[in-house]
């Protein structure tokens, strides 16, 4: 199964650090979600987990998993 | 210069200055990334960073890369050593899924300086820039400002990171080069 941390941009790392010091704060209320997207195959589910990066700044991991365990279109964003 | 050229080099101007109308960045959507990710090498000619993840590519490249001193502590002696310190000026990171870009970032420059506390590595500084990113509300553009992050050097050459082009003098003496470059 994939790890979504392997997938972070070095963007992110520049501004996050090391996804590997990432503290997991558990998934976001109501992660994972059915992905709507009419291009995601069948069972594809959107997942938003919960992180401090290496600063102590709180951002979520965004990506799809497929059936496979495979992740996609992995993205940091700014905690909401 | 082929009007391609021209037209990447204005996207690259107003990315670089936060300028670009978001607006338009669905235009890049009809582009092949990977086609976009060779004439943005030819550009910035420093490859420094690949990999192939899953779907997804990335690639880092720099414009030039210029080395500065650093002095080293110098413990007992009366000297102090001096390392040759690489910054990578003027880059671009670009990342993929398939063939459809997901994020082009600019930056300044990036630091770098070797470290071995606490694990041997490179801490990187990466300058001030914008980062154009698709997300699935469309595409946004959001400044970016790297810190100093210490990461090992097991992490980097996961990541695809050309160590190589660190070494001063390695297009003078390939010979030496590839020496040291064995010795890391």
């Amino acid at each position: 199964m994939d790890d979504p941390l392997d997938f972070v941009d070095m963007t992110d790392v520049a501004v996050h650090g090391d996804p590997g010091t990432w503290r997991f704060q558990g998934r976001k209320q109501g992660s994972p979600t059915p992905a709507t997207s009419p291009n995601a195959p069948p069972g594809t589910m959107k997942n938003y987990d919960l992180y401090v990066d290496e600063f102590g700044l709180k951002i979520e991991l965004h990506y799809f998993r497929y059936t496979d365990g495979t992740v996609d279109d992995v993205r940091v964003k700014p905690r909401t | 210069m082929p009007t391609q050229t021209i037209a990447l080099n204005e996207f690259l101007r107003q990315l670089r200055s936060g300028r670009f109308p978001v607006s338009d960045a669905a235009s890049l959507e009809a582009l092949s990334a990977r086609e976009l990710m060779a004439d943005l090498q030819r550009l910035y000619p420093v490859k420094f960073q690949e990999r192939d993840i899953g779907r997804k590519h990335e690639v880092a490249l720099a414009r030039s890369i210029r080395y500065e001193l650093g002095f080293g502590n110098r413990g007992l002696s009366i000297f102090s050593p001096i390392r040759l310190l690489p910054v990578l000026r003027s880059c671009v990171f670009a990342g993929c899924y398939g063939d459809s870009l997901s994020d082009i970032t600019t930056a300044t420059s990036v630091y770098v300086k070797p470290t071995r506390k606490p694990v041997k590595g490179l801490i990187l500084r990466m300058g001030r820039g914008f980062k154009l990113d698709k997300g699935p509300d469309g595409w946004a553009l959001n400044p970016i400002e790297g810190r100093a992050v210490n990461l090992s050097l097991e992490f980097l050459e996961k990541r695809g990171w050309q160590f190589d082009l660190f070494l001063p003098f390695r297009n003078i003496v390939p010979e030496a080069a590839a020496e040291l470059s064995h010795e890391r």
